[in-house]
């Protein structure tokens, strides 16, 4: 039951905010349709403690996404370089990094973070290695000094 | 006056995003191949379309289609990368294969 | 301005529907599908904006979730031949 209360909330708070209207009897039929779903789901057996991300620390999530963001921004400039500059010499590399000392939730966070920044992308993922793609050699070295693999690693409690 | 500098800025965030969505969009049309493709249309996927929905939340002030406009935003942010990556999973097991010794040309 | 960046969104839709045509095969065609796609759900909140109706962005919302839905499923459905497949699963949870 513990963990019905999280997803609930979130389905509730989605709710509200694409309702726009507060009147009791549409925040009861929005109530129940947000007990529908979950039933629904329960049923399906998708509804799973591991899906939640509750033990990441929050300001620190928030602080990463901003982080997250401004790399973005720097290889989004690399990238359109390469795309504006006629006869740019493209080399794209297939290296393997490490992603060890991760749980499978950071392991998820840090793959879509690499494939996020462009120039960088996730194809393949074991234990404790990932397979990137990257559009151009020198593309990958923020990456290869771990930067946002000692980041992602401090996510967690 | 505070309305102007509103205004500029949300004509930066905007006139930024579209570049981004047209430097991206010219990119998937002219890179060589699948994979350096890919990182292309990552670029209208984060930066274009997080800029111009930034553009409009400045033009929205703090009112609940602002927050619907953050629902959009985050949504893509976390389906961007999902559908890149089963895109180039689902490329190498069709045998698609990066190419890694481009011709110089 | 707004109306600056609208038709700068579709001109890049355009540009995508060459690559969507040209291919040359079924994986760019997806990846162009599939940006195309995120340039609509941009589109309709800039025409809601433009137009003043901002309700246009519920539209945009459930766009981009069947954007993202369709994307899987084509993906799906070219990799196992069968919507239903369950996929690759480990070899313990296998029934």
């Amino acid at each position: 039951m513990k963990f019905l209360i999280l997803p609930f909330s979130f389905l509730a708070v989605f709710w509200l905010i694409l309702s726009g209207h507060y009147t009791t009897l549409l925040l009861v039929l929005g109530a129940v349709s947000c007990i529908w779903v979950l039933r629904i789901s329960h049923r399906m057996k998708i509804v799973d403690l591991e899906d939640y991300p509750i033990h990441l620390v929050p300001w620190r999530i928030i602080y990463y996404w901003f982080w997250l963001i401004k790399e973005i921004m720097l290889s989004t400039w690399t990238v359109s370089k390469i795309i504006l500059t006629p006869k740019s010499r493209i080399s794209p590399k297939v290296v393997w990094l490490p992603a060890d000392e991760m749980s499978d939730m950071q392991k998820v966070i840090y793959a879509n973070s690499i494939t996020l920044t462009p120039g960088t992308l996730t194809i393949e993922a074991d234990n404790s290695r990932l397979e990137i793609h990257t559009l151009r050699g020198d593309m990958l070295e923020p990456l290869e000094r771990g930067d946002m693999a000692d980041r992602v690693r401090k996510l967690e409690y | 006056m505070m309305d102007l500098i509103l205004l500029i800025i949300r004509d930066i965030f905007l006139v930024t995003g579209s570049i981004a969505v047209l430097i991206g969009a010219f990119g998937v049309l002219r890179l060589p191949e699948l994979f350096c493709r890919i990182h292309a249309a990552g670029i209208t996927d984060t930066a274009g379309a997080g800029l111009v929905i930034t553009g409009l939340m400045i033009e929205s002030g703090f009112t609940l289609v602002s927050l619907k406009l953050l629902v959009i935003f985050v949504f893509l942010f976390f389906t961007s990368p999902t559908s890149s990556h089963a895109l180039a999973k689902s490329a190498i097991h069709g045998n698609v294969l990066p190419v890694t010794d481009l011709p110089k040309r | 301005m707004i109306a600056g960046a609208l038709i700068a969104v579709l001109v890049g839709m355009a540009l995508l529907l060459i690559r969507a045509f040209v291919g040359p095969d079924i994986y760019n065609r997806i990846l162009a599908v599939n940006n195309f796609g995120t340039k609509t759900v941009l589109v309709i909140a800039l025409y809601g904006f433009l137009t003043d109706r901002p309700d246009f962005l519920d539209i945009a919302i459930v766009y981009a979730l069947c954007n993202f839905i369709a994307t899987i499923a084509i993906l799906k459905y070219f990799e196992y031949g069968d919507l239903g497949h369950v996929g690759e699963q480990p070899e313990d949870e296998r029934q």
